[in-house]
Formats: structure tokens, sequence, C-alpha cells
């Protein structure tokens, strides 16, 4: 065969290659070379794994003003490796979990990112192969799991208390990291008997300082309060009959707040061999639930209803002189965004989406009744002031889906001003996905609203990930600033800033 | 699965009961083989029946000693049939598998069969071991998890 003859032959082999039909390599379980390749959908970038086990880029190539005043870390958690032996996952939240650190130095910016060595990525890694199942994918001839930290990939989120750096997933243990190499550390044990205890990925933090978290298992709520200086003050496990998934909450001053979409975990079909998402069912004609409990007294619950529907955020709650309570969520009309969105965009699938709307709901304890209001347009990622948690805020900002859009995920931010009523919106360009924007004020004592947003994107065009930094008060001015990677980072999913 | 000193007692005495009795048997011999050395005693239960185990009643109760090799046991005079065997290892010496606040335990732990279960223990036939009449000794391993 001669040179030509060889690489006529390579080429008409890869041409073959693409014509698999895709749902052939998912119904296989297999990764295939096309998904994520796709020129078609430049936005299966942002579900391609990470191949290094560390990514570091000392300086980013940075334009606009970057204000000398915002110094410190910016971490940001996600899913990042999909495919191990041939394998990948079916679900985006099933990938090992990689945090990054985005140092902010007077203008400078560097990044670092690493995988987090949890015992499944330890196990995986070993074996060359998806070893053990993951929350959306339950392969045949995968190992049977004994503990929720067995399935646990720590890529939801990432918070930093008690001078303590954790990764966050929902239903295992946190997993502290130094905060400089990013080297694990390992599972963090509040107590002898919380070894292993699921504490979930959305802490919240009272003005005192002491940070409020819960973590479900089974019918089982355990609800966490923790010193500031990062000792466990109590923690407590309260039975919840038909205890859902149950992914964020709210605080107001005197309760914490538990949304229940009707979506109840079935023992016999994850004994049946479905994977632990397929072993939720959906419920259309139940309620969705809401729990206050008191901060002060857990037993001292209250029940509510809405109308079903299914939720991952909550924005922010707060309590009026009357008692009357108000929270923010956003509102799917059902569980579908989870268990066919996620999925789709794993296998290039995905065409549109289900979305939510922000609704605004208020408690009235006297009567026992919840009301909601939608807002219009398909939002996620809510973030405000974090000095406001638990009080009325005046802002809420969010990742939104606007206009004709052709990806996953979002393309302009929208900032609510509960004041006045009215909203600002910044649109990015095509092409660019836009990730969770956090709100950090000017100054530790600036009046709420004096503030930046950074958060990330991803440009699907250009091929790599860029830090957004917005004056958050003109937000619709467009980035004041961006600091660009020399590559792009999968899409990802929550982040906290570390001022130092 | 917590296991009680009383009824640990109990159930030693009514082995040493059932091995007088028993005419056609066979023995057990269960080797653990990973467990950490220096992390306490492992505690071995036989369940002779999926009733027995579902309540927990255990027909024997054996405890491995410290003999700087892994740890192991053997039940014997067992008439035939199919038995299950839970192992525990007691790193902090309190006599029981300890839990955490939701039910799982906290201590290396193990099922004849390696038999796992799905978000709880397996059960009685996924973990049992059948012994015959012709089984001198039968040997079989547990591999701790945790």
């Amino acid at each position: 065969m001669n040179r030509r003859e060889l690489l006529q032959q390579m080429l008409m082999g890869s041409a073959a290659a693409m014509l698999v039909p895709m749902s052939l390599a998912r119904a296989a379980g297999k990764s295939d070379s096309m998904i994520g390749g796709g020129s078609a959908k430049p936005w299966l970038l942002g579900y391609q794994s990470v191949q290094q086990n560390s990514l570091s880029s000392d300086s980013l190539r940075v334009s606009g003003r970057w204000p000398a005043a915002l110094q410190g870390s910016f971490y940001r958690n996600m899913p990042a490796r999909f495919e191990r032996g041939g394998q990948r996952y079916q679900h985006w939240f099933d990938g090992d979990g990689m945090l990054q650190a985005f140092r902010l130095n007077g203008g400078s910016v560097a990044h670092h990112g690493r995988f987090i060595e949890t015992h499944k990525f330890r196990v995986d890694e070993r074996a060359g192969r998806l070893l053990t199942p993951a929350f959306g994918t339950r392969l045949a001839g995968m190992e049977a799991v004994s503990a929720p930290d067995d399935m646990n990939v720590a890529n939801v989120s990432v918070t930093w208390h008690g001078e303590r750096l954790m990764s966050l997933w929902d239903a295992g243990s946190a997993w502290e990291l130094d905060p400089r190499t990013l080297d694990t550390i390992g599972p963090v044990t509040w107590r002898d008997d919380l070894q292993g205890v699921p504490f979930s990925a959305h802490p919240r933090k009272d003005p005192d300082g002491s940070l409020w978290n819960f973590g479900a298992a089974g019918q089982m709520l355990v609800i966490y309060h923790i010193a500031a200086d990062g000792t466990l003050k109590k923690a407590e496990g309260i039975p919840v009959p038909d205890l859902p998934m149950v992914h964020d909450f709210a605080v107001t001053e005197r309760h914490l707040i538990f949304l229940l979409p009707p979506m109840v975990m079935e023992v016999d079909r994850y004994a049946a061999g479905h994977s632990v998402l397929d072993s939720y069912q959906w419920h259309a004609d139940q309620p969705m639930r809401i729990l206050t409990m008191d901060k002060n007294d857990w037993s001292k619950q209250r029940w509510y209803e809405l109308p079903p529907g299914f939720v991952f955020h909550l924005g922010n709650a707060w309590e009026e002189a009357g008692g009357t309570i108000r929270f923010d969520y956003l509102r799917y009309a059902d569980a579908r965004v989870l268990t066919e969105s996620f999925r789709e965009v794993m296998t290039g699938d995905y065409v549109d989406g289900h979305h939510a709307q922000l609704a605004q709901v208020t408690l009235y304890p006297d009567s026992g009744r919840a009301e909601q209001a939608l807002l219009p347009g398909n939002c996620e990622f809510p973030t405000l002031d974090p000095r406001a948690i638990g009080q009325r805020q005046r802002y809420l900002v969010l990742a939104e889906a606007t206009g004709d859009i052709s990806h996953p995920g979002f393309n302009a931010l929208r900032r609510i001003d509960l004041n006045r009523q009215n909203e600002q919106h910044y649109r990015f360009d095509e092409g660019i996905i836009v990730e969770e924007h956090l709100v950090i004020p000017k100054t530790t004592d600036a009046p709420e609203g004096e503030a930046w947003l950074l958060g990330t994107v991803l440009d699907t065009k250009a091929g790599i990930t860029r830090l957004t930094l917005f004056d958050a008060a003109h937000l619709q001015d467009g980035p004041i600033a961006q600091a660009a990677l020399p590559y792009s980072l999968p899409l990802g999913f929550h982040g906290h800033f570390v001022r130092s | 699965m917590r296991y009680n000193p009383t009824l640990l007692r109990f159930s030693l005495f009514a082995g040493t009961l059932a091995v007088c009795l028993s005419a056609q048997s066979a023995d057990l011999q269960i080797d653990i083989s990973n467990a950490e050395q220096g992390n306490g005693l492992v505690y071995f239960a036989l369940y002779d029946s999926a009733e027995a185990y579902a309540g927990q009643h255990m027909r024997e109760v054996a405890v491995s000693t410290e003999t700087g090799q892994l740890p192991s046991a053997v039940f014997t005079g067992l008439p035939p049939g199919a038995y299950a065997i839970t192992v525990f290892q007691d790193a902090n010496a309190n006599r029981k598998l300890d839990t955490n606040l939701i039910g799982l335990p906290s201590e290396p732990f193990g099922f004849s069969q390696n038999a796992m279960g799905a978000m709880g223990p397996p059960d009685f036939a996924a973990a049992a071991v059948n012994l015959s009449a012709d089984d001198e000794t039968q040997v079989i391993n547990i591999e701790l998890r945790n």
C-alpha cells in the first residue's frame, strides 16, 4: 500500500466512524470520538473531559480594567472527567470533580486546576475504567457500592469555612483540599457518628459567621450548624417522609426552608439495577412540599404546599415583622431537566432543554397558605450579596437563556432590583456560554449594590474559557475586565470567592 | 446490625448445644482476606435461615483472636443447610458494630459471598453459603468493606 492509499483508507475509516449512529454509541455506554468534537455542535466542548490530572497557567491574557482591590482566590467546581476505559458517563452530574482556582492579584490572574481525589476517583483511576456506578450511570459489570461516599465525586460546589477549603457534593461527605496546592486532604468528619453522612453543596452563612447545612439520606434530613471557627455546634437527623433529592435550601433570621419536589426514591428500582437517578420516580399529581424548621428548635416544623414542580436552587429568604416568610427559587414544571436534558448534553442529542422560571413565594404561617408568582425568563444559578443571606436583599443575579439560543446553558446575565421592580440584562455574543457569576461587594462594608460580578464563560468559537468581571450597577455595559485561559474548561456548577 | 452482648452469650451457648445434638455435620471456616492488623477483633455471626437473618437471631457468634495473622473463625458441627455470615471489625473495642447517624456501618464489615445490598444489607439468599454433609470443612473468604 502506498502512502496515498494508506491516507485514503484512514480517511475512509474516520468517515465510517462518523456514521456510527449516536444512539448506538449511547446504548453501548461507549465514548465516541465524535462526542465532544462535532463542529455542528460546538457547545459539546463544555462536556469534554480534561485529560490531564492538573492544569495550570501562570499568567492569563487579561484585558479591560481589573480593579487592584479585587484580590483573592476564585474557586469553581465542575465535573471534568466523563470517560474511562472506552466508557462514557450517561449523565452530566457523574463526572469526577475538578476544582479550579483563579488567583487574582492586582490585575494579574493565574489559574490552577486539580482533580479532587475522592475514593471513587482513586479506585476508577487505578482500575482504568468506570469501576463503580455514579449518580446517573450504572452499567453492567460495575461493582456494587456500600456507602454514599463510594459514589461521591465532589463536583458540585466549593466553600471556605473555618480555614478549610471543601469541595461539596449533594449526597456525601465534604472533601477537604489544600487551598494553596489543591492537594486532596480527604473527607471531612464533623463528629464520629457523622462519618460518611451527606453534607450538601449549598451551605448558607448567617450574619454571625456560623454555617447552616443539611444532608439528605434515605428518609432522614440531617441538619448541621457549624460555628464560625469551623467546629460543629449541633447536628441531628430529622425524619422526613418521602424525602426526595434535595439540592439546596434557604435560611431566614429564624427558620430553615426546604423545598421537597414530588420525586421519591424507590429502593426496589435500585435493587433491580437502575441508577440512583432512575430509581427516583416523579409524581405529577403530588404537590411540591415546603418544610420550615425553627433554627433554635428543629422539632418546631411547619408544612406548606405548592403546585407540583422541581427545583435545584433557591435564591434568598427572609421574614417580615408579622412572621410572613418570603423566598424565591428557580422552578421547573417537572424533573425532565434532570432526567432528560442533562443526559442529552452527554450524547449530543440535546436540542432544547427544560428551563426554570424565577418563582417568588410567600408563606403565611397563621393560615398555612403558600402563594407563588412566576417571573418570565428562563433562568438558573441565582446569586446575591453574601452579606444579605437570610435578610431582605435588594438585588438578585441570574444566568439567563434568552432569544434564539442554540446551546445548553445560558447566554445572558440578569440582575433584578427587587425594590424598584426593574432589571438589567447583558447578552453575550453568539457561541459564548455564560456560567454562574458571584456577587462580590467592592469592599467588605460597601452598601449592597456596590459590587462586582465575577464568573466564567466558555467561548465555544475560540475554544477557551474566560473569567468575566462586571460592575454590578452597570451590568448592561458588559464586562469591565476579562482574563482568557489558553485552554477551555468543561462547564461547571458553583464557585466561591475568598478575599485575601 | 447491632450485636448485643447478652444475645452473644446466649448464642454461644445455643451453638454449643447445637454441636452436641447434630449427628451429621460439617465445619465452616471463614477467613478474612483484608483486615487491617491492630484495628481490633473481628466478630463473626452465623445465621441459619432467612427468618433468623432478618430478625438478627444469630445461631452462633465467634470472635477472632489477635494472632498476627489475618482473622479467621471456624463454626463446627453444623447440620447441612444454607448459612449466612456477617462480620465486622471492632476498631474501638466496644463489642458492637458502630453506625453513623444514618445507620451506615462506620467500622469495616462484610457478608458471606461478599454479597452487597442495595442501599441496605444484602438479603439472605445473596449471602448464603450451602454446606453439605460431605463438607468436612468448607473454607470461605470474606473481604471487609469500608
